[in-house]
Protein backbone atom coordinates (compact mmCIF):
# COMPACT_ATOMS: atom_id res chain seq x y z
CA UNK A 1 0.00 0.00 0.00
CA UNK A 2 3.02 2.27 0.49
CA UNK A 3 4.43 1.40 -2.27
CA UNK A 4 0.95 2.06 -4.12
CA UNK A 5 0.62 5.92 -2.88
CA UNK A 6 4.09 6.41 -3.52
CA UNK A 7 3.54 5.03 -7.31
CA UNK A 8 0.43 7.32 -7.12
CA UNK A 9 2.36 10.33 -6.56
CA UNK A 10 5.10 9.36 -8.50
CA UNK A 11 7.28 9.75 -5.61
CA UNK A 12 6.39 12.39 -4.91
CA UNK A 13 3.96 12.17 -2.41
CA UNK A 14 4.61 15.37 0.23
CA UNK A 15 4.41 17.56 -2.73
CA UNK A 16 1.38 16.28 -4.35
CA UNK A 17 -0.46 16.37 -0.76
CA UNK A 18 0.55 19.93 -0.18
CA UNK A 19 -1.09 20.95 -3.63
CA UNK A 20 -3.97 18.69 -2.81
CA UNK A 21 -4.56 19.60 0.46
CA UNK A 22 -4.07 23.66 -0.31
CA UNK A 23 -7.00 23.38 -3.12
CA UNK A 24 -9.30 22.00 -0.27
CA UNK A 25 -8.60 24.32 1.96
CA UNK A 26 -9.02 27.35 -0.71
CA UNK A 27 -12.56 25.50 -1.68
CA UNK A 28 -13.54 24.74 2.35
CA UNK A 29 -13.07 29.24 2.78
CA UNK A 30 -15.21 29.37 -1.31
CA UNK A 31 -18.08 27.05 0.64
CA UNK A 32 -18.04 29.57 3.99
CA UNK A 33 -19.12 32.23 1.42
CA UNK A 34 -21.37 30.07 -0.58
CA UNK A 35 -23.18 29.28 2.46
CA UNK A 36 -23.12 32.59 3.70
CA UNK A 37 -25.45 33.28 0.83
CA UNK A 38 -26.93 30.18 0.62
CA UNK A 39 -28.71 31.05 4.38
CA UNK A 40 -29.27 34.85 2.91
CA UNK A 41 -26.63 36.11 5.74
CA UNK A 42 -24.88 37.91 2.95
CA UNK A 43 -27.10 39.06 -0.23
CA UNK A 44 -25.10 39.13 -3.62
CA UNK A 45 -26.76 40.34 -6.96
CA UNK A 46 -25.07 37.78 -9.08
CA UNK A 47 -25.86 34.78 -6.92
CA UNK A 48 -28.97 33.64 -5.36
CA UNK A 49 -29.67 31.76 -2.20
CA UNK A 50 -30.66 28.31 -4.28
CA UNK A 51 -27.94 28.37 -6.97
CA UNK A 52 -25.06 28.94 -3.78
CA UNK A 53 -26.30 26.31 -1.82
CA UNK A 54 -26.60 23.66 -4.97
CA UNK A 55 -23.20 25.00 -5.79
CA UNK A 56 -21.98 24.40 -2.35
CA UNK A 57 -23.20 21.04 -2.61
CA UNK A 58 -21.27 19.95 -5.98
CA UNK A 59 -18.28 21.24 -4.78
CA UNK A 60 -18.63 19.84 -1.50
CA UNK A 61 -18.70 16.62 -3.01
CA UNK A 62 -15.60 17.53 -4.78
CA UNK A 63 -13.71 18.30 -1.27
CA UNK A 64 -14.66 14.98 0.26
CA UNK A 65 -13.34 13.13 -2.57
CA UNK A 66 -9.84 15.13 -2.54
CA UNK A 67 -10.12 15.03 1.22
CA UNK A 68 -10.56 10.77 1.14
CA UNK A 69 -7.74 10.49 -1.46
CA UNK A 70 -5.33 12.66 0.71
CA UNK A 71 -5.97 10.69 3.77
CA UNK A 72 -5.68 7.60 2.28
CA UNK A 73 -2.26 8.89 1.22
CA UNK A 74 -1.47 9.70 4.53
CA UNK A 75 -2.73 6.99 6.34
CA UNK A 76 -1.04 4.37 4.37
CA UNK A 77 2.66 6.42 3.78
CA UNK A 78 3.06 7.59 7.45
CA UNK A 79 0.59 5.73 9.23
CA UNK A 80 -1.22 6.79 12.48
CA UNK A 81 1.19 6.11 14.78
CA UNK A 82 4.30 6.24 12.81
CA UNK A 83 3.78 9.79 11.94
CA UNK A 84 4.00 10.58 15.50
CA UNK A 85 6.90 8.45 16.23
CA UNK A 86 9.11 9.27 13.78
CA UNK A 87 8.43 12.75 13.50
CA UNK A 88 11.83 14.95 14.14
CA UNK A 89 12.16 15.89 17.87
CA UNK A 90 10.71 19.28 17.41
CA UNK A 91 7.86 18.09 15.44
CA UNK A 92 6.45 15.26 17.15
CA UNK A 93 3.41 18.16 18.69
CA UNK A 94 2.58 19.31 15.09
CA UNK A 95 2.55 15.97 13.81
CA UNK A 96 -0.05 14.67 17.17
CA UNK A 97 -2.18 17.72 16.58
CA UNK A 98 -2.05 16.90 12.75
CA UNK A 99 -3.42 13.35 13.33
CA UNK A 100 -6.25 14.75 16.07
CA UNK A 101 -7.33 17.13 13.69
CA UNK A 102 -7.34 15.01 10.59
CA UNK A 103 -9.74 12.02 12.47
CA UNK A 104 -11.93 14.68 14.16
CA UNK A 105 -12.33 16.16 10.45
CA UNK A 106 -12.57 13.05 8.71
CA UNK A 107 -15.79 11.81 11.61
CA UNK A 108 -17.30 15.74 11.20
CA UNK A 109 -17.31 15.21 7.49
CA UNK A 110 -19.07 11.80 7.80
CA UNK A 111 -21.58 13.01 10.13
CA UNK A 112 -22.06 16.36 8.22
CA UNK A 113 -22.55 14.00 5.39
CA UNK A 114 -25.24 11.67 7.30
CA UNK A 115 -26.78 14.54 8.38
CA UNK A 116 -27.27 16.61 4.93
CA UNK A 117 -28.16 13.05 3.24
CA UNK A 118 -30.40 10.62 5.76
CA UNK A 119 -30.56 12.52 9.34
CA UNK A 120 -32.98 15.82 7.95
CA UNK A 121 -33.79 15.78 11.46
CA UNK A 122 -30.72 17.53 12.67
CA UNK A 123 -30.74 19.47 9.89
CA UNK A 124 -30.35 22.79 12.09
CA UNK A 125 -26.59 21.63 13.60
CA UNK A 126 -25.38 22.28 9.83
CA UNK A 127 -24.06 25.71 10.03
CA UNK A 128 -22.06 24.44 13.27
CA UNK A 129 -21.12 21.18 11.95
CA UNK A 130 -19.66 23.28 8.61
CA UNK A 131 -17.88 25.81 10.87
CA UNK A 132 -16.29 22.62 12.70
CA UNK A 133 -15.24 21.16 9.26
CA UNK A 134 -13.51 24.48 8.36
CA UNK A 135 -11.62 24.73 11.44
CA UNK A 136 -10.54 21.38 11.52
CA UNK A 137 -9.54 21.44 7.70
CA UNK A 138 -7.30 24.29 8.52
CA UNK A 139 -5.65 23.05 11.54
CA UNK A 140 -5.14 19.73 9.55
CA UNK A 141 -3.57 22.43 6.59
CA UNK A 142 -1.49 24.22 9.09
CA UNK A 143 0.46 21.42 10.58
CA UNK A 144 1.21 19.75 7.62
CA UNK A 145 1.04 21.50 4.20
CA UNK A 146 1.52 25.07 5.78
CA UNK A 147 4.40 23.55 7.71
CA UNK A 148 5.62 22.32 4.56
CA UNK A 149 5.23 25.33 2.65
CA UNK A 150 6.18 27.93 4.91
CA UNK A 151 8.17 26.23 7.28
CA UNK A 152 11.30 25.55 5.01
CA UNK B 1 -47.93 26.12 -27.88
CA UNK B 2 -45.17 29.31 -28.96
CA UNK B 3 -45.26 30.68 -25.39
CA UNK B 4 -42.63 28.86 -23.34
CA UNK B 5 -43.50 28.29 -19.70
CA UNK B 6 -42.28 31.07 -17.41
CA UNK B 7 -40.59 28.32 -14.67
CA UNK B 8 -39.14 27.52 -17.97
CA UNK B 9 -37.76 30.95 -18.90
CA UNK B 10 -36.21 31.28 -15.63
CA UNK B 11 -34.24 28.19 -15.20
CA UNK B 12 -31.57 29.48 -17.85
CA UNK B 13 -30.45 32.55 -15.14
CA UNK B 14 -30.39 29.79 -12.55
CA UNK B 15 -28.82 27.83 -14.32
CA UNK B 16 -25.89 30.41 -15.68
CA UNK B 17 -25.66 31.65 -11.83
CA UNK B 18 -24.52 28.20 -10.57
CA UNK B 19 -22.11 27.33 -13.62
CA UNK B 20 -20.58 30.72 -13.15
CA UNK B 21 -20.19 30.01 -8.97
CA UNK B 22 -18.65 26.35 -10.50
CA UNK B 23 -16.48 28.05 -12.92
CA UNK B 24 -15.37 30.28 -10.04
CA UNK B 25 -14.55 27.06 -8.15
CA UNK B 26 -12.69 25.82 -10.97
CA UNK B 27 -10.78 29.24 -10.95
CA UNK B 28 -9.95 29.03 -7.43
CA UNK B 29 -8.44 25.51 -7.92
CA UNK B 30 -6.27 26.41 -10.90
CA UNK B 31 -4.82 29.50 -8.88
CA UNK B 32 -4.42 27.39 -5.75
CA UNK B 33 -1.99 24.49 -7.80
CA UNK B 34 -0.40 27.64 -9.50
CA UNK B 35 0.64 29.33 -6.37
CA UNK B 36 1.54 25.81 -4.65
CA UNK B 37 3.36 24.87 -7.27
CA UNK B 38 5.41 28.24 -7.32
CA UNK B 39 5.79 27.85 -3.76
CA UNK B 40 7.44 24.21 -3.79
CA UNK B 41 9.29 24.64 -6.75
CA UNK B 42 11.20 22.66 -8.99
CA UNK B 43 12.08 19.22 -7.92
CA UNK B 44 15.78 17.76 -8.84
CA UNK B 45 15.57 16.35 -12.33
CA UNK B 46 16.82 13.55 -13.66
CA UNK B 47 20.88 14.24 -13.85
CA UNK B 48 21.04 16.06 -10.75
CA UNK B 49 18.91 12.53 -8.91
CA UNK B 50 21.45 10.97 -10.76
CA UNK B 51 24.24 12.35 -9.46
CA UNK B 52 22.84 12.15 -5.85
CA UNK B 53 22.41 8.85 -6.13
CA UNK B 54 26.41 8.49 -7.44
CA UNK B 55 27.20 10.30 -4.22
CA UNK B 56 25.21 8.30 -1.74
CA UNK B 57 27.02 5.05 -3.34
CA UNK B 58 30.57 6.86 -3.18
CA UNK B 59 30.26 7.52 0.56
CA UNK B 60 28.66 4.06 1.00
CA UNK B 61 31.92 2.58 -0.79
CA UNK B 62 33.95 4.51 1.61
CA UNK B 63 32.21 3.46 4.28
CA UNK B 64 32.34 0.22 3.66
CA UNK B 65 35.80 0.14 2.29
CA UNK B 66 37.04 2.06 5.82
CA UNK B 67 35.14 -0.68 8.04
CA UNK B 68 36.65 -3.28 6.47
CA UNK B 69 40.55 -2.09 6.33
Amino acid sequence: MEDFADGLSRGNLAQVKTVLASIVLALTVYQVGLMAIGYGKVRVPFLKPKAASFTHRAVGDTIVAITLLVAFMCITYFEVEDGIEHAADDEHVRAAVHVVAGSLLLTVIALKVVVVRWWQRLERLLPSLGLTVFALFAITWVTSAGDYLLGE
Amino acid sequence: MSRSNPAKRKAPTYGRQVLGSLLAAVLIVALTIFAVTAAIGPGPDARELRELQEQQEERHEDRSGNSGG
